[in-house]
């Protein structure tokens, strides 16, 4: 029985032009150790499926209509928010792309790390509190830490906000970190700091790790395995390395066909002529039909098509496998 | 090949000041000595992280901010000290795209109006052949007759490429393309380049491509900058800087970028420390505190650009 597992995950939003289904029908799994890349495009659905795992989507537009998510073997989409407050920044923490919005610029870098402690009142004791602080911020290699607990957001520069951030995340000791695009805003160099930093610390602390990204480049850095989404649904999942040599669904071959090397030549790039569908006018069988340039009939009808085994830890939604 | 546009010793330094009498205390030196060249025809490339100058440096040759010393020389004309005409003549031929497709387009104006303003400020076109030239860019950027739709019925890609037709409008020579593709979803970066690249094939534009991200850069550049806190550490053919590089620090960017290929993780070599303030740029070489070859006259000399091989330039007497 793997950390997280997610069944069949329907998340719909009500709004005036209709119901837009976001999340629909999404199943995978995360382990201790395991660090699951969710790539997808505006639109896929993959930043709802992080906010799914907080319980965190916008009421009352926001609803998760279907589906389970098992944490530890219990269905936690039937807690009480009670439960879920026990659970939030203490078992699953998040992190998301823009530091800024996520520190709050009125208060010391000190108060906002040690804040979630005190909320799941971990440690009450103040010099122990301190201690803990330091030892976050040393964990995230901020250097000097107990010169800068007093320092406000606005004192770092953006790479050290982001650590700030991932302290905060950590310091409840969560099993499972969820990472939306934490490195898109950051520079190439300090965006490989900061992906070492989280590969060495989802080692040493065999955390679970769902991190969500358009970055091809940073899911074969981090990442053991990969999900594709496509217009709400998962269309490809797989090892990492399963993916990337012999990716199976037309979408995941075209966006990895879309994508410029850093470190080789590329004579020619292709890109997907249209537009991902709307999400409130799905069309019937497979959302990805209309731009596919390997359709057969079967992709236009009706039917979704089904999960395909291709090994064993490799699947993928496409009549073509069928 | 002649440079449409010559750069030569451009500086950027903002005042800082501080107290009631609002005395300068300091100076950001945003770009601090660059020469660069533009050519017909090719695309130039500046690469390098936060506070490098790239963005400054082409708001100068877009004549936004006024360069605290240096020339621009246009045609081998100076550009600084111009009469209207020649102004106005530099204005039509160096156009910009801007990053976000979203917040560059006027939302309240249709599409022909947009593609037409720099005409109706800065040409002698009449009313019917600017409408003419209207229908003609809308026709290169493959989306023709659409000029009476408005902004929000695009997707971004479609926008970038509106973005595209209205810097297409009065025939520049050059287009400033300031991080073209990175507000764009995945699958359309890649159409709006090979775009970018056809388009530039058909009409001999040449371009000054601004991007962070080191495969853009790669996939559509002839000529390449380096920049380091203001100056150029290094420059010289695109594939010849990314397969032989001789600047520490563009070893550093181009090891730190990430490849392709799960495999080559261990590839990956961070680069130590933080970039320093252009606030307080370091004396001598401004890269030497992060520099695995620095050595004591480093911190005291500011090395020069020299040729090394085939236009190949490097800021370092130790390669």
């Amino acid at each position: 029985m793997a950390l997280l597992e997610v069944k069949d995950l329907k998340a719909y939003f009500q709004t005036t032009a209709g119901v837009v289904k976001a999340v629909n029908g999404v199943s995978f799994e995360v382990d201790k150790g395991k660090v699951l890349g969710l790539v997808g495009e505006s639109g896929s659905g993959k930043t709802t499926i992080g906010h799914c795992l907080m319980n965190l989507l916008p009421k009352p537009a926001g609803r998760i209509v279907h589906g389970q998510i098992l944490f530890d073997g219990v269905d936690i989409l039937q807690s009480s928010e009670k439960e879920w407050q026990k659970l939030r920044g203490k078992d699953i923490a998040m992190i998301v792309q823009d530091p800024m919005s996520s520190l709050d610029p009125l208060f010391t870098i000190g108060d906002q790390v040690v804040e979630p402690i005190k909320i799941h009142r971990l440690i009450n004791h103040k010099v122990s509190l301190q201690n803990r602080v330091v030892e976050l911020l040393e964990k995230v290699r901020i250097p000097a830490p107990r010169d800068r607990i007093k320092d406000y957001p606005h004192q770092f520069s953006g790479g050290m906000r982001q650590r700030v951030v991932g302290a905060i995340a950590l310091s409840c000791n969560p099993r499972l970190l969820i990472a939306d695009e934490p490195t898109t805003s950051l520079d190439v160099t300090i965006q490989a700091q900061y992906l070492a930093l989280l590969r060495d610390i989802q080692e040493s602390d065999d955390l679970a790790m769902l991190f969500i990204t358009h970055d091809l480049g940073v899911v074969a850095y981090l990442c053991t395995d990969v999900a594709v989404m496509y217009a709400g649904k998962i269309v490809e999942i797989g090892n990492v390395r399963d993916i990337y040599k012999n990716p199976a669904h037309p979408y995941t071959q075209a966006l990895i066909r879309s994508v410029p090397h850093n470190d080789a030549k590329v004579e020619k790039l292709y890109g997907i002529a249209g537009a991902p569908p709307s999400l409130i006018n799905l069309p019937a069988g497979c959302a990805f039909a209309p731009r596919c340039k390997q359709k057969i009939a079967q992709c236009e009808t009706a039917e979704l098509p089904p999960v395909t085994k291709i090994s064993c830890d490799h699947t993928v939604s496409c009549w073509r496998h069928v | 090949m002649d440079a449409i546009i010559s750069v030569q010793g451009i500086k950027k330094h903002f005042p800082v000041k501080a107290g009631i009498a609002r005395k300068t205390v300091g100076y950001v030196k945003a770009v601090d000595g660059v020469d660069l060249d533009i050519t017909d025809g090719k695309t130039y490339s500046l690469i390098g992280e936060s506070g490098c100058g790239k963005t400054t440096l082409a708001r100068m040759i877009l004549l936004l901010h006024k360069p605290t010393s240096g020339s621009i020389l246009f045609q081998g004309k100076n550009i600084l000290n111009a009469d209207k005409d020649l102004i106005k003549e530099y204005r039509r031929s160096v156009q910009t795209l801007f990053q976000d497709p979203f917040s560059s387009l006027q939302p309240k104006m249709q599409v022909g109006t947009i593609i037409a303003e720099p005409l109706l400020q800065n040409s002698n076109f009449s009313r019917e052949q600017i409408a003419e030239r209207v229908e003609e860019v809308l026709d290169t950027v493959r989306m023709p007759g659409r000029s009476k739709n408005y902004p929000h019925e695009f997707s971004g890609g479609e926008r970038q490429r509106i973005a595209l037709a209205r810097a297409l409008a009065p025939n520049p020579k050059i287009i400033i393309l300031d991080e073209p593709v990175s507000a764009l979803d995945v699958s359309v970066r890649a159409q709006i380049m090979n775009h970018l690249k056809k388009v530039q094939e058909k009409l001999g534009l040449s371009y000054l491509l601004i991007a962070h991200q080191l495969g853009t850069v790669r996939y559509m550049t002839d000529y390449v900058g380096v920049m380091y806190l203001g100056k150029i550490v290094e420059k010289g053919p695109c594939e010849e800087v990314f397969q032989n590089p001789l600047h520490p620090y563009t070893q550093a960017l181009l090891k730190a970028s990430l490849p392709f290929d799960p495999d080559s993780r261990d590839r990956v070599v961070p680069l130590p420390g933080e970039i320093p303030s252009p606030l307080k740029v370091p004396p001598g070489c401004a890269f030497h505190q992060r520099c695995y070859r620095a050595k004591a006259c480093c911190s005291k000399q500011r090395p020069e650009l020299t040729e090394v091989a085939n236009d190949h330039w490097v800021a370092c007497p130790y390669i």
